[in-house]
């Protein structure tokens, strides 16, 4: 398990990515993110991201289904590996093992 | 616009940018965003929010995705492009062959053209003090004659004006004592061009030398440098020279050191130099009252004082002469070293600069380059695209099979490279192999390697060819684009031919301005040798003489006249085929006296009869009139006219030191003769007779057809009478020539232009003929079965391709008449401009034209119309 820390953004997209599912490619998860956190985040950088975490092996990508709202052009469906769940599972401990350390942000039932 | 209204600029844009795998996903992405924008937002803003997602997409993780070696270089296709291209050569050798020769001779002509300018520029480039060093040159104006800038000053002026100005950094002058002979231990060697000069010379000049310091070689008043040639004429290699004496003249000197070989680019060449100062010390020649200028002067200077320095020094020579109003009107004035050798076509007297050249031809040769290349440039387009069009099946093939546009404009590029660098590289070896012959035909040292100094136009030419790649390249695949895949593959490519017409046009008038100039040149040059200058210039012998001479004249002349072989002898202080030296002159006419500087000359008793000179009134000098000897002048027609005299023999007139009262007078009127080149006007000329001056130079006519019998014979009197001077001789008519020489190189130059830009017309000629008549198969197929002859059709099409020549005729006459007319003008006499030119240039366009077009024009005009209509 290699001890590269994700970036911020690179640490979302990942976790859109897993949390979407088969509905994870670039224009949903960057309108999940638009709504869900109100971030303005481009398209542009949220592909670029994908391809980099494709990169390094925290995702893999398949073509696939066209839609008539997009013209019939398919989309490129982004699935989390083994990988990609390690690391994320390895920043949520230390995040949380961090955290506990603050006396105001104690959560309780972790 | 797009059926989805997104901006196509910008789809485009990401196609580009995006390797190929996201495309799709990326422009799906864009596109469902933007129909949702479209809803929130309508059309336009959603347009503009698409074209800067697009703008965001350009960073580096996305285009440096793409595989480079698909995106720049087809490489895997190379094999074939260049099967292919092999190919198309062996299937039509001709058409490779002239193609190849067209670029080799333009290729060659316009690098040459470079060499020589390059060449020409690289002049007195050695010396390093180049840009400081300038040279005094006299203006000088005399009533009744054009201003004339003479390259000579006065002998003390170099050392007057270093005293007076500081801005003189460092001053030397230049004294062409000619001919000396120098002996050591018996031998005798006699070199022409020994200079005095003062010790700064090799400081300003800084020539390199083999032995000896420059600093110091010069100090002592009997050191001379002595130059390469005669270092191997006297000594062994390796011997120190330096200490050594040796005799110049009789008297002796030492060798303080030894040259180097001077660089064939260097204005001034000699053989030896000697102090000046001691010479100087006991000359009037060089005293004030001494105006007259007999030597070069040049002087080292910060070049921005070059302005202001002439009105000083012009100010400082008329204080220093007394120079009163009414008398000569001289201003003396810089010339850069720079423009020494170029710029000093119109400066008289100036015998010392070797191998000056006009720099106005320099302008129009390097014009004549960049047609050239032009022309080749077109040329090549045109030949190629025709070459092509026996290649549709392959275009055929390799589109239907997905050649983008990309990869044929690459092929295209390729094949033209191809060629380019063969042509080129073959260029660069015929110009190496030729060099020797043309640096003979235009008397330069031009060494190849020179041109490397000059990276300008290295750049110049890589470029230019590179632009002819790519533009022929382009040009060729953008016309593929339009090469419809039907059927058996016939030719459906509609030419768009009237470019190739132009282009035609534009080459043949350039060809014919070329050659209207050509004629003109060797009719200016017939005219300048048949035109009777007014005296003898065949067979007239010159030869040097010194003081022995001088004293034993009348019985050298005695004994030469003895000869059979020998018809006249006479003698004179100054050469013809210059301009002639002047001093004050008076003549006293019924209105007063009138002081004037005209030319003058002073000759012996029979000169006019040994030149062959016209009287036009009065009588030559005669032995028997003891008053000949310096009371007695002949004037020319120019001076009796500009003085408006009436009656002239008689009229009393004297140098201008005589007493006014106790003048002598005008004994005869002789025809006016061109003393120097047909570029100058004649002006007035007195011929005087004062034997007690002393002549320079003897002019012996000899018997036609018996010169060297003549040339023998005077040598072995020569011999005989004369010990301390050696027989130099040399010949008037060859005197003459040397003045035109710019003339005569710039005819041969010209006649070769011609050439070329004829061939290469040609060429092109041959390749638009072959692609209109393709065109035209079919039509012609149909008239020869409605009955027309074959003798009709070449008609038809030979008429077809004369009016281009025509047309290019027409354009060319009024160019090169302005041409030529200008150049004529540049001498006072020269020949008339008439229709012989035009008309040699009309005919001889008009046959080559027609050799070129037969081939094709009578296979297709004879071809058998069946096999023309077969393929419908």
């Amino acid at each position: 398990m290699s001890k590269y820390q994700l970036g911020e953004l690179e640490e979302l997209v990942l976790s859109m990515v897993a949390a979407l599912g088969e509905d994870a490619y670039g224009a949903a998860i960057t309108d999940e993110i638009l709504n869900r956190f109100s971030r303005d985040i481009k398209l542009s950088s949220v592909h670029i991201t994908l391809y980099r975490l494709q990169d390094k092996g925290y995702v893999k990508s398949k073509l696939g289904g066209g839609k008539a709202e997009r013209g019939g052009r398919r989309k490129r469906i982004f699935t989390i590996t083994a990988a990609g769940l390690a690391i994320l599972r390895a920043m949520k401990n230390s995040r949380i093992e961090v955290w506990n350390m603050i006396p105001q942000l104690k959560m309780k039932g972790v | 616009m797009s059926k989805s209204g997104v901006p196509l600029f910008a789809l485009r844009l990401l196609e580009w940018v995006c390797p190929e795998e996201m495309f799709e996903e990326i422009e799906g992405d864009l596109l469902q965003h933007f129909n949702r924008d479209v809803e929130m937002y309508g059309v336009a803003k959603a347009r503009r929010i698409y074209s800067f997602k697009v703008l965001s997409f350009i960073h580096p993780s996305i285009f440096m995705r793409h595989k480079l070696s698909k995106s720049l270089f087809q490489t895997a296709l190379i094999p074939s492009y260049l099967k292919t291209s092999i190919r198309s050569i062996k299937t039509n050798p001709v058409f490779s062959l002239v193609n190849i020769m067209g670029l080799t001779i333009g290729l060659m002509a316009s690098v040459m053209i470079a060499l020589f300018v390059v060449n020409e520029y690289n002049f007195d480039s050695q010396l390093s003090k180049k840009a400081e060093i300038f040279r005094i040159y006299t203006r000088a104006r005399y009533t009744g004659s054009p201003e004339q800038d003479v390259a000579l000053t006065s002998g003390w002026l170099g050392p007057e004006i270093a005293k007076n100005f500081g801005q003189i950094r460092n001053y030397t002058r230049y004294w062409n004592l000619r001919t000396k002979v120098f002996l050591k231990e018996e031998k005798r060697v006699a070199k022409r061009n020994v200079i005095a000069v003062d010790s700064s010379f090799l400081k300003l000049f800084d020539f390199k030398m083999a032995q000896g310091s420059a600093s110091t070689c010069l100090n002592k008043p009997s050191s001379v440098v002595i130059s390469k040639e005669i270092y191997d004429a006297f000594f062994k290699p390796g011997d120190l020279a330096i200490n050594e004496s040796i005799k110049i003249d009789d008297t002796e000197y030492i060798i303080t050191g030894v040259l180097e070989s001077i660089p064939a680019n260097s204005h001034l060449q000699f053989d030896a130099l000697v102090p000046i100062s001691p010479l100087a010390a006991n000359d009037r020649m060089f005293q004030l009252s001494w105006d007259g200028g007999f030597l070069n002067t040049y002087i080292q200077i910060d070049p921005s004082s070059a302005r202001t320095l002439p009105t000083h020094l012009t100010n400082l020579f008329h204080k220093l002469t007394g120079h009163k109003d009414g008398e000569p009107n001289s201003e003396l004035l810089l010339q850069s070293l720079n423009d020494v050798h170029l710029s000093s076509s119109q400066m008289d007297h100036d015998s010392n600069n070797i191998k000056k050249f006009n720099g106005q031809y320099i302008t129009v040769l390097q014009f004549t380059a960049i047609f050239i290349l032009i022309i080749t440039g077109i040329n090549f387009l045109n030949l190629s695209t025709a070459a092509s069009l026996y290649r549709t099946k392959e275009i055929a093939i390799r589109k239907t099979v997905g050649a983008k546009l990309s990869q044929t404009i690459f092929q295209h590029v390729f094949e033209s490279s191809l060629t380019m660098v063969t042509s080129f590289v073959i260029a660069l070896a015929l110009i190496f192999i030729l060099l020797p012959y043309v640096n003979k035909i235009v008397d330069r040292d031009i060494q190849f390697g020179l041109i490397f100094r000059h990276p300008n136009y290295i750049t110049f030419f890589v470029l230019s060819i590179l632009l002819i790649i790519s533009a022929s390249g382009l040009y060729q695949a953008f016309l593929k684009k339009r090469v419809k895949v039907i059927g058996n593959f016939a030719l459906q490519l509609r030419g768009n031919f009237s470019r190739g017409k132009n282009l035609i046009i534009l080459q043949f008038s350039l060809a014919a301005i070329l050659m209207v100039c050509t004629v003109v040149l060797y009719q200016q040059s017939r005219f300048i040798s048949e035109t009777d200058p007014g005296f003898t210039k065949d067979q007239i012998m010159l030869v040097d003489m010194n003081k022995e001479v001088n004293e034993k004249y009348t019985v050298l002349k005695n004994e030469l006249l003895r000869s059979s072989n020998i018809i006249g002898v006479t003698a004179s202080d100054q050469r013809l085929g210059n301009d002639l030296g002047g001093w004050g002159f008076k003549v006293k006419t019924d209105t007063g006296v009138y002081q004037f500087i005209p030319s003058n000359i002073n000759v012996d008793l029979d000169y006019l009869d040994v030149y062959g000179m016209k009287l036009k009134d009065g009588r030559s000098f005669s032995s028997a009139v003891k008053t000949d000897a310096g009371r007695a002048f002949i004037v020319n027609e120019t001076m009796i006219k500009e003085l408006r005299l009436k009656q002239p023999v008689g009229v009393r007139a004297g140098h201008a030191w005589y007493d006014s009262d106790s003048l002598g007078s005008i004994i005869g009127v002789v025809q006016d003769f061109n003393y120097n080149s047909l570029h100058q006007k004649i002006n007035p000329v007195a011929l005087v007779h004062h034997p007690e001056w002393g002549f320079s130079e003897i002019s012996i006519k000899l018997k036609a057809g018996r010169v060297n019998e003549g040339i023998a014979e005077a040598k072995k009197i020569w011999d005989a009478t004369i010990s301390s001077y050696p027989f130099q001789y040399s010949f008037l008519d060859d005197h003459f020539d040397t003045l035109y020489n710019s003339e005569k190189q710039m005819r041969s130059v010209f006649l070769i232009m011609a050439c070329v830009a004829i061939c290469i017309s040609s060429m092109g000629l041959f390749g638009l003929v072959i692609m209109t008549t393709r065109g035209r198969v079919k039509e012609i197929g149909i008239r020869k079965t409605l009955g027309a002859t074959s003798f009709q059709i070449a008609g038809m099409l030979s008429r077809y391709f004369l009016q281009f020549i025509f047309l290019s005729l027409v354009i060319a006459c009024p160019i090169s008449y302005y041409f030529a007319n200008e150049w004529l003008q540049t001498f006072a006499y020269h020949t008339s401009l008439d229709v012989k030119p035009f008309l040699v240039t009309t005919f001889i366009m008009i046959v080559i034209a027609l050799l070129t077009i037969c081939y094709h024009t009578i296979r297709i005009a004879f071809g058998n119309p069946v096999q023309s209509l077969r393929n419908e």
